[in-house]
């Protein structure tokens, strides 16, 4: 890294700083702007978040490489302790704004097209903007405490967003849902900051990451903050809400449950590595781990489009924290990128199909669930952009040669290969449920395309199909585009190009070809199954409903807590509202007497004292009269009185 | 001839010192000439007097400097210090206050220039006032307020307007009539009229005879009468009925503080460093319980805005007094403290009440559920109202617990009874104060009425009032801003 900054700092401030607060820009201006003319929001939020994004480019190119970029104010004192804000601009931080930013923009321009219609589009645009604003300030931040600010607001929006279509009481449900799950993680990360501030007196990254002793108090502090992660992450066992929170427009759930926030808990493990001691990391490899086999096979029972699509997302999520478990921080980062865009240009798409069938539906009036793949098959003659665009996101899902999704998966399984070392432990079973991810992720995707695209239409023949908007389609491409392996390194073979470079911090090579070739037949193996079994639906309602973990939170945590309320209730009834009963009748009582003695002994002395002052009044006033001799008259006598008193 | 030339130069070294008052002067001068023609611009004329007033304010501003050392000018008859350049400095501002509520009444106020004339007479006249070192300025100063003071009361021209006037008339000149035979028994017995010079204290040390204290309390008298304290006050509610609106603001802060001050230095005089056979602090605490007592209680049931503010303002000289009766430089500091406060409270109060008389709010029954169609008005009046009471978060408060802190202060120096009572007395009367002072708030917020229409809240008052309110406020949580600076002040006699 150049010890210098090569580039202007001003101008290189003003970008981080357009980048940071032009989505909030956009809030405000969807927040602000008259009812009459809420179609703007249409234009005004992507134009932006376009501009947020070509800020965020700059800052990219300015720091890749470069010297870290720190910057800090006082915000607050308390007690001595002086709490600041600041910015802190490395390499992941830099890299991921522009994955924010960008993914942003292109829902955005997408959400133009699908929402089209909607009459509330001031607040789903300004909650956008506000999304991204907080989305992005977890990612520059240069303290705990201040993501753990923004990443609260960034919960409050994903509550906002996915309850977006309020009057749906499942939507209402949902929200609510995503909100507490994510409360319960972030107990534990506000339990994190705690004892981290107890021992290290600092929240600050950079003061924190210098001390490097490995403590006890660090493996609780970083187990606490991993239970944020878990929650905002969706890892087991905090996932269930994630399924839940597809009932928000898929646009939202493409960016902020499956690109972005979600990703937030991988970024932050990243960011707070330095934290993990090999105890806490073991336990964050075994929780990705289960996370990861958990949903990659959910997925596979599911009949919904978007809820296939957000197990993978749980699974691929569960991929990247136990990259960061088995000590390879870059690797998940480099999934994550990869993911957020090949996921994200999945969740499009699906919601492309959602749309034009929707929009069919609306002329036809023949109504059945859009987003059931159990009605649909055979769309790809009506949608062939859409089945082109499902196709190449899809492979890069799978992890096909070419694809970026191969390449970081690679980099994942290349990095568990040396972490499982070479003695066997329980490391080799979780080395071995990677390869099983990856081959159950083939079949869940090769499902979902084939029912959807493939075989014959059912309840969709009767429909005149349409392509999406090209507001629609230029988001989708740009995706897909960012879904092959180019973005990754120019060798289709080898993770190791520049994102991987930069992340890296000593740039030891761990490419390792045995793993890529054994990886790619892997997966070509697994692609051929699929297609030999052309996409079965398993019926096994375990995995429909993700091995009944909701269930059993419905037995173990909900039944009994409402089981207490109830009996909290019943002794608040019978128990405390009977002293207080008691206690309000000798309340009575007392006041009774009471009352009797302040009528009968008090108020008069206070009437007597109102009476005494009314009397001084008008003993003082009586010299008032009116007559300027009797003033005189007065005064005079006033005068000689204190002269008779002093004198005698 | 050389006589002559010292004389010239010590005329131009006095005239140094009075730059503001000539500003005063060529303002009555200019005022009164452009009265003299038919037609007049209201405007320009109230335009003209805050120009002048603010110019007198700003050269104490600017030129502090040349305040801060005591310089005799004018053959020992004035006297330039800071703690006189300190008072003039708040009648300049009240005089800017005066005329900016006017500004609401130019066009209907008859003989406007001899009304700002008038008003600068008083504020020239009380500028002499605390610079007089010599009985006879003394006098005549007081004389130039009192006399501008009866025209001004009649300038309601209505048949109350001038049975007020008539009243304030013969009062007063009982009052200078008292005062003047005092002075002439004091000139008698000392040989001097400069009651600040040596031999006015060496011939009053050995004559601890009865006439020197008839002669100094008839003196004093004359004082008592200009700041309205009791037993000397009862000329007060007629006047305050009487007159229009900005003159009651501007009788109720400028007069009395010119009293008080002259009286601080007099009273110092008279005293002879303690070593008086009389115990004038026992007087002055008297006058100040009795001042407190009268004024508080015979607010309490008056129907009359005005009325009451005036039995206020009698209460308010009480404590002032109070100030002074500690006998303490920090009393001295802690009171012109209070006079600043009281000053800015009673303009913000005046300003309403003035609003609301335009309104037709004349009696306390008609404020009535004024607080839903006035809001901003009843709120800041309220604030006004509590700030006079003396309690938090207002610069009333931090006042009257400055006056309280040195009076106490001096109990435990002096260890004198009369000192406890008069503290005892002042906290009883906070009180009782409390009552009449939220009446008015009370029939604007509480009362209900039927509700009229609701008025434009950017008014001019409400700026005005909003800058005082603001002032009230900020000397409550930076006291020391303003206390910072008076305690630089050196009172010396």
């Amino acid at each position: 890294m150049a010890a210098t900054p090569s580039y202007d700092t001003a101008v290189f401030m003003a970008c981080a700083f357009s980048a940071l607060f032009l989505p909030l820009f956009s809030f405000a201006v969807s927040l602000l702007i008259s009812e009459k003319y809420s179609w703007l929001v249409t234009f005004t939020s992507p134009f932006l978040l376009l501009l947020s994004t070509l800020a965020a480019g700059v800052v990219l190119y300015s720091t890749w490489n470069q010297q870290p970029f720190t910057m800090t104010w006082n915000w607050f004192t308390v007690a001595g302790s002086t709490f600041a804000v600041g910015v802190f601009l490395n390499n992941i931080s830099a890299l991921m704004l522009l994955v924010v930013t960008l993914i942003s923009f292109l829902v955005n321009s997408y959400s133009a097209g699908y929402m089209a219609g909607d009459p509330d589009l001031k607040r789903y645009f300004g909650m956008l903007g506000f999304f991204t604003f907080s989305m992005l300030g977890i990612v520059i931040a240069d303290n705990l405490l201040l993501v753990f600010v923004f990443w609260e607001l960034v919960g409050f929006s994903s509550f906002m967003l996915i309850g977006h279509w309020k009057e749906k009481s499942k939507a209402a449900d949902a929200a609510k849902r995503a909100f507490i799950f994510n409360r319960v993680g972030d107990v534990g990360f506000l339990i994190g900051l705690m004892i981290l501030w107890a021992h290290a007196e600092s929240f600050n990254l950079i003061t924190l990451s210098t001390s490097s002793e490995a403590l006890s108090w660090k493996t609780a502090a970083s187990l606490c903050i991993f239970c944020g992660v878990i929650g905002k992450s969706a890892q087991f066992p905090l996932f269930s809400w994630l399924p839940d929170a597809m009932e928000g427009p898929t646009p939202v759930s493409a960016l902020i449950h499956a690109a972005t926030m979600v990703a937030a808990g991988v970024f932050l493990l990243a960011r707070v590595y330095f934290l993990f001691t090999p105890f806490a990391l073991d336990f964050v490899a075994l929780t990705g781990c289960i996370t990861a086999l958990l949903g990659a096979f959910a997925a596979l029972a599911q009949n919904d489009i978007k809820k296939i699509l957000a197990y993978s997302t749980i699974s691929q999520l569960g991929f990247m924290v136990l990259a960061a478990g088995a000590g390879a921080p870059e690797a998940a980062m480099l999934h994550l990128v990869t993911h957020a865009f090949f996921k994200a240009c999945l969740f499009l798409a699906a919601g492309a199909v959602i749309h034009a069938l929707h929009q069919a539906q609306n002329q036809s009036h023949f109504p059945f669930d859009a987003q059931d793949i159990r009605h649909l098959g055979g769309l790809r003659k009506k949608l062939p952009f859409t089945f082109f665009v499902f196709i190449v996101s899809g492979s890069a899902l799978s992890g096909l040669p070419f694809f970026s999704g191969f390449l970081s998966k690679d980099a994942i399984l290349a990095s568990l290969m040396v972490w499982k070392g070479t003695g066997f432990s329980w490391r080799w079973l979780i080395f071995g449920s990677a390869f099983v991810v990856s081959f159950t992720t083939v079949l869940y995707t090769f499902r979902l395309i084939w029912s959807v695209f493939q075989g014959e239409e059912k309840s969709t023949a009767h429909l005149s199909i349409t392509e999406p908007p090209l507001s629609m389609r230029v988001p989708m491409t740009v995706l897909a585009i960012a879904s092959l392996w180019i973005i990754v390194s120019p060798n289709p073979f080898d993770f190791s190009g520049w994102i991987y470079g930069g992340l890296r911090s000593n740039s030891e090579y761990l490419h390792i070809s045995a793993i890529s070739i054994a990886s790619a037949s892997w997966v070509l193996l697994a692609l051929a199954f699929a297609y030999l079994i052309k996409g079965r639906t398993i019926r096994s309602s375990m995995l429909l409903n993700a091995f009944y973990v909701n269930s059993i939170y419905k037995i173990v945590v909900e039944r009994p807590l409402f089981q207490l309320a109830e009996i909290t209730a019943r002794t608040d009834k019978k128990l405390i509202d009977g002293i207080l009963h008691t206690a309000a009748y000798a309340q009575l009582i007392i006041a009774n007497v009471a009352g009797w003695f302040d009528r009968a002994m008090i108020d008069g002395v206070v009437d007597d004292a109102a009476i005494l002052a009314k009397g001084v009044g008008s003993f003082t006033r009586s010299f008032q009269g009116g007559k300027i001799q009797l003033y005189i008259f007065w005064a005079i006598f006033a005068v000689i009185i204190f002269i008779i008193w002093t004198l005698l | 001839m050389a006589d002559l030339k010292d004389k010239l130069e010590l005329i131009g070294m006095s005239l140094s010192f009075f730059v503001p008052e000539l500003v005063l002067i060529v303002g009555i001068i200019l005022l009164i000439g452009i009265g003299l023609r038919k037609k007049q611009y209201p405007p320009l004329l109230t335009f003209l007097s805050l120009l002048l007033f603010s110019f007198s304010f700003l050269c104490y501003v600017f030129t502090w400097r040349i305040y801060v050392t005591p310089q005799k000018i004018f053959n020992g008859f004035l006297r330039s210090d800071d703690f006189s350049a300190f008072l003039k400095m708040l009648f300049d501002v009240a005089g800017i206050l005066t005329v900016l509520m006017t500004w609401r009444k130019q066009k209907e106020q008859r003989y406007l220039p001899e009304y700002y004339a008038l008003l600068f007479a008083i504020v020239l006249g009380a500028h002499l006032l605390v610079m007089s070192m010599n009985l006879i300025m003394v006098f005549i100063s007081l004389e130039l307020i009192s006399i501008s003071a009866y025209v001004l009361t009649g300038f309601s021209f209505s048949k109350k307007g001038a049975e007020g006037s008539m009243k304030y008339f013969l009062f007063g000149s009982v009052a200078s009539a008292v005062m003047l035979y005092g002075f002439s028994m004091l000139y008698g017995l000392t040989g001097t009229l400069d009651f600040s010079s040596a031999e006015f204290i060496d011939h009053l040390l050995g004559k601890n005879s009865t006439l020197f204290f008839i002669a100094a309390l008839m003196a004093l008298a004359g004082f008592l009468y200009k700041i309205a304290a009791a037993p000397l006050h009862l000329w007060a509610p007629d006047v305050y009925e009487a007159a229009p609106m900005p003159i009651v603001a501007f009788f109720s802060v400028v007069p009395k503080l010119a009293g008080i001050g002259v009286l601080t230095k007099f009273i110092l005089a008279i005293n002879i460093f303690g070593q008086s056979a009389f115990d004038w602090q026992f007087i002055i605490s008297l006058v100040s319980i009795l001042s407190l007592t009268v004024g508080n209680f015979s607010a309490l049931l008056q129907k009359n805005p005005k009325r009451l503010m005036a039995y206020s303002s009698i209460a308010q000289s009480g404590f002032l007094l109070a100030g002074v009766a500690a006998f303490l430089p920090q009393g001295v500091h802690f009171m012109l403290f209070y006079a600043t406060v009281y000053m800015f409270v009673n303009f913000l109060v005046f300003v309403y009440l003035q609003y609301f008389e335009s309104y037709g709010f004349s009696s306390l029954e008609s404020f009535s559920g004024a607080g839903r169609t006035h809001v901003w008005p009843s709120i800041l009046i309220l604030i006004g109202f509590v700030s006079l009471t003396g309690l938090p978060p207002t610069a009333g408060f931090t006042a009257k617990f400055f006056v309280f802190s040195s009076l106490w202060e001096a109990y435990h120096l002096s260890g004198k009874n009369i000192l406890l009572w008069l503290l005892i007395f002042g906290l009883l009367n906070t009180v009782v104060s409390l009552f009449y002072y939220l009446r008015i708030p009370y029939y604007t917020f509480i009362k209900e009425a039927e509700s009229g229409t609701k008025t434009n809240f950017l008014a001019f008052e409400n700026l005005l009032g909003f800058v005082l309110v603001l002032l009230v406020f900020v000397l409550f949580f930076y006291p020391g801003l303003l206390m910072g600076w008076i305690n630089k002040i050196n009172f010396v006699l």
